[in-house]
């Protein structure tokens, strides 16, 4: 029997068209002054707002009943534990691990895990150290000074996404080390950065879980033809410019990664889920080990509060469980997030991932098709510049719409440029209104103004009716630990809509496929007789050929206004 | 005339022996870092050759006296000399408002320490300040003479100066001060005149200076690597410009020492702080800093990063022959680095190795040796970074029959590359292309 038939399914789908379709944001607030009390959770210095979504206390324990007869802390207590619950692939899922102290227990087949992981953090700090100190040396034996990041999703994402976040964090002995991320297949960024970077000096990290994800190895080989361009040593080479990051030790030793230089994790951490392993390298290297660990520590905490709070007052429970309410329940066509500070630039773009990898998915664990829809589209941007763009579909669009806003309350104590601190404190004021004031837009619409404001709107198109929900995630200030709390937060939020949704959100196996197809039609576009027998693809393909044979005439280079020049 | 000494550094004690010497009753309190214990039986903090016993002459006849009590060498001097280490500026600062409430007006301070560019004048007012705030007369000078003196050579650069650059602001107490100087100012009238900051400047400005050259010719030396030229001719067709002059032009290994590397690092920070796009100095400073690596990074090419288990003998620590200082000596830069590739060091130095094992502490990878020879078994490879006299003719067949490898990284330049070939040594210098040679 699907989820939709089921009797909590229904109970809501009857709350939700006999009673909360017709009530609007501002009526709930009329005829409930304690929404706020009634609606927010706070816990670790994290608030978590959902009084501006379309919900009333009965609303709540609905959804509580759909996660409950979901058998939610069932599942919960699988996942920690190790059990295999990634079913597809016959796998656990214990990012969870990557992050608790070392006496935690939990087994993948038997065998506990926690001290390899440790072991691999220790490792990694070594590492860490080495460069640190100036005396992880290039070839010629002066100190790496630039670290190029070579992996693509959950190998560069993360990392990237937390470093860019936690900048002001970096450690003094990282201030001469340059942090790069490349990950586009097509060696856009690689390209340009290798124009100005140094062979002496720079040092590779080679990010697959896998390590034979086409995109990053592609990268490394224009990598690996750039210093063979220096170093005729071809171990020298490999040794000391190259690190590898993967739970696949035999592929890395295949491709030449030095065995003192392999970092390891293991195939029950899901790519997207690594950023708390040894693919969280650039990270430490910029925060030291001692940031890092306090990273892991605010997505432990995170853990231990999903494990143990009540879900009516449990944040990833919630966040899920609203999701879950707007999009199958009120018909939410979409859900943005909405960061309120530049730092957190990349959270959409990581958490469009997570969520979309792990969730897009139109069969439950028995391989069996949905009659529901799973993941929406999720979006997002720093919020006061989506307030220039995407968030007027909210305002004023004709879909209903969810968001997410966040934000850091304090930021600018201290760190600063000269003369600027009280200026940015203002700013930091100043985007904190916009936050609270988009979001109060949203709900209220022109209600948000005062009648004698409403008063001037005479024009009809400057009517905005408003009723779009809204979470509003606080923390007190943006750190390593409250950056790690964030991300597990909505880690498990996907994996309670998954458990609602009956899906597996640790495989991709939509990935694999188009690796596959990607393989063979490469193959393709030298094979110059190669048809698919599909015509769109076979004229795309006839167009390739025909524009690259032009550009391999010599004469059609001269003709694009190359000339030889005289000395 | 009486004199107050402040400070136990070279300075403060070269100062303190030279103006006895001539006649003068010279009571020095030693900064808080050095025990008084070690001062009396003239364990210096230094090693000045010549300095101790010429000390213990003053001592002996009474005309120089150790004082631990403020109050009485606050009301013993007519002239005071502040000598204080570079960084002990707020020392410096609390130190002369005690002595403006207890000195006897008019005082007249001679600040020697190099603290950065306007502090004899903060000096002068802070004492100003003090007085003027108890209703004292305000009487205070406070005079700039910046130290000139080169370790190892100190006592000939007090008592035969080139030039004696003094700063002043008024002409109140420079009729004092000159008198006091006035046995070393013999010769030809050396007396050099400016303001206070114009004088500490100038030294500034001298140091850096020095430190350009020396920085320019290590580039040069290692621009000659490549371009298979041997750096030491090139040295010597320089050094005959008279433009430029001999000194301060041999490539080596960087520069160290206490005073000479801080100035340059004080110069640069005042000189990056206060006007925009200057980099020369940071420049300089960088590439010092690139070349103390330099025997490191030359062995790492030579052994192709293959260096985890190797044993290496390192002839000399102190950051120039004739001292036990290692202050920013290039050795401290190669220890870390040889040792973070897992290599074995067996280190000898005449002078400096204790202050190398009180730096260190104990390790398995560094073995004190108390004979060159000693330290070259088991090695695979000798490094030299001081120029020490006994250094420059060693026993080379021993040196082949201790180290079959027959490999020597001179960091000083002391050995002939062609002679060194001849004898089947793979010797390694800075800037000595052409000398880069493999054995059999």
């Amino acid at each position: 029997m699907s989820v939709r038939q089921s009797p909590a399914w229904k109970a809501i789908e009857q709350h939700a068209a006999t009673v909360m379709e017709k009530s609007t944001l501002s009526q709930l607030f009329t005829q409930q002054t304690d929404r706020f009390e009634c609606f927010s959770v706070q816990a670790d210095g994290l608030l978590l707002d959902i009084s501006k979504q379309r919900i009333n206390a009965q609303t709540l324990e609905l959804l509580v009943s759909l996660a409950e007869q979901q058998r939610l802390d069932h599942w919960i207590e699988a996942q920690f534990s190790g059990e295999p619950i990634n079913s597809s692939e016959g796998r656990a899922a214990l990012h969870t691990v990557l992050r608790a102290p070392l006496e935690s227990r939990a087994a993948v087949d038997g065998v506990e895990v926690a001290a390899g992981v440790h072991q691999s953090l220790d490792k990694m700090e070594g590492l860490v150290e080495r460069i640190h100190q100036q005396q992880w040396r290039g070839y010629s034996g002066k100190p790496i000074s630039d670290v190029v990041n070579i992996g693509v999703g959950g190998s560069d994402l993360g990392p990237l996404m937390a470093c860019h976040a936690l900048e002001e964090f970096r450690l003094d002995a990282a201030q001469q080390l340059q942090l790069h991320f490349v990950s586009s297949i097509d060696g856009s960024q690689l390209s340009e950065l290798l124009k100005h970077l140094n062979q002496e000096t720079t040092l590779f990290i080679l990010s697959s879980k896998s390590f034979s994800t086409i995109d990053t190895l592609a990268n490394a080989d224009t990598a690996k033809r750039w210093l063979a361009e220096k170093i005729t040593n071809p171990q020298v080479l490999l040794q000391q410019h190259f690190i590898g990051c993967s739970a696949s030790p035999e592929k890395m030793s295949q491709w030449g990664i030095a065995e003192a230089n392999q970092l390891l994790f293991w195939d029950w951490v899901g790519g997207r889920y690594s950023v708390w392993s040894v693919i969280g390298l650039p990270i430490a290297l910029l925060l030291g080990m001692t940031g890092f660990r306090q990273f892991l520590a605010g997505a432990h905490a995170m853990d231990l509060h999903f494990r143990s709070a009540p879900l009516a007052s449990n944040m990833p429970a919630l966040l899920a469980l609203l999701g879950v309410w707007n999009h199958n329940f009120l018909g939410t066509r979409g859900h943005a997030v909405l960061p309120y500070d530049g730092r957190l630039k990349y959270i959409p773009n990581y958490l469009t991932q997570l969520e979309m990898e792990s969730n897009g998915k139109s069969v439950n664990r028995d391989a069996e098709a949905v009659d529901y829809d799973t993941c929406p589209i999720i979006w997002g941007e720093v919020g006061p510049n989506a307030q220039h763009a995407v968030v007027h579909v909210l305002r004023q669009g004709t879909q209903p719409l969810s968001c997410d806003f966040i934000a850091p309350v304090l930021r600018y104590r201290g760190n600063t440029a000269a003369g600027t601190r009280d200026p940015l404190q203002q700013q930091q004021q100043l985007t904190l209104a916009n936050c609270l004031a988009q979001s109060r837009v949203l709900m209220l619409g022109d209600q948000a103004l005062t009648a004698q404001e409403q008063a001037k709107l005479t024009r009809k198109d400057q009517h905005y009716p408003g009723n779009q929900a809204s979470t509003t995630l606080l923390m007190e200030s943006l750190t390593p630990f409250s950056l790690g709390q964030l991300v597990a937060l909505y880690e498990h939020k996907v994996f309670v809509q998954a458990v609602i949704w009956e899906i597996n959100p640790f495989d991709q196996w939509g990935v694999e496929l188009g690796k596959q197809i990607a393989h063979q039609t490469s193959a393709a576009i030298q094979d110059r007789d190669y048809q698919f027998g599909e015509s769109s693809t076979d004229g795309l393909l006839a167009f390739i050929r025909g524009v690259a044979d032009q550009k391999v005439n010599p004469q059609a280079e001269l003709n694009t206004g190359q000339q030889e020049g005289e000395i | 005339m009486r004199v107050s000494v402040y400070g136990s550094g070279l300075t403060a004690l070269v100062t303190a022996w030279a103006l006895a010497d001539v006649g003068n009753e010279v009571l020095v309190l030693p900064d808080s870092a050095t025990s008084l214990a070690e001062l009396q039986r003239l364990a210096l903090p230094f090693d000045e050759p010549g300095l101790a016993d010429r000390l213990r002459q003053q001592l002996s006849n009474g005309r120089l006296r150790w004082c631990v009590a403020e109050s009485e060498v606050f009301t013993h001097g007519e002239v005071h000399c502040l000598a204080l280490e570079a960084d002990a500026l707020a020392v410096g600062e609390a130190l002369v408002k005690r002595l403006a409430l207890a000195a006897s007006t008019p005082i007249v301070l001679v600040n020697q320490s190099t603290f950065p560019v306007g502090s004899t004048q903060h000096l002068q007012q802070l004492m100003f300040q003090a007085r003027s705030e108890r209703g004292l007369n305000p009487d205070v000078v406070c005079l700039s003479l910046p130290s000139f003196l080169q370790e190892g050579a100190a006592i000939l650069n007090f008592t035969r100066p080139q030039r004696i650059l003094l700063g002043t602001d008024t002409n109140s107490g420079l009729q004092r001060v000159r008198e006091l100087l006035r046995p070393f100012n013999r010769n030809h009238e050396q007396w050099l005149l400016m303001s206070t900051r114009e004088a500490e400047f100038s030294k500034y400005a001298i140091n850096g200076m020095l430190a350009t050259k020396l920085s320019f010719m290590n580039e040069m030396a290692n621009l000659a690597d490549q371009l298979q030229v041997d750096i030491e001719q090139v040295r010597k067709g320089v050094g005959s410009d008279s433009r430029i002059g001999y000194d301060y032009i041999y490539p080596g290994c960087g520069f160290g020492g206490l005073s000479f590397s801080e100035d340059v690092m004080q110069l640069a920070k005042t000189v990056e702080s206060c006007v925009e796009d200057s980099r020369l100095m940071s420049a300089v400073l960088d590439t010092n800093r690139q070349q103390k690596e330099l025997l490191f990074r030359k062995l790492w090419q030579y052994w192709q990063a293959e260096m985890r288990g190797k044993t290496v003998a390192l002839w000399g620590a102190a950051f120039k022959p004739g001292t036990d200082r290692i202050d920013n000596a290039p050795s401290l830069v190669l220890l870390q680095a040889l040792w973070a590739q897992g290599v074995k060091v067996r280190l000898y130095d005449p002078k400096a190795m204790a202050r190398v094992e009180q730096r260190f502490g104990q390790r398995a990878d560094l073995c004190c040796c108390d004979d060159p020879y000693h330290a070259l078994q088991g090695a695979d490879a000798l490094l030299i970074a001081t120029e020490w006299k006994e250094f420059w003719s060693p026993d080379f067949s021993r040196i082949a029959q201790l180290m079959p490898s027959k490999l020597i990284v001179d960091g000083r330049n002391i050995y002939d590359p062609s002679y060194m070939k001849s004898l089947g040594f793979t010797y390694i210098g800075v800037g000595r292309s052409s000398g880069f040679l493999t054995a059999g």
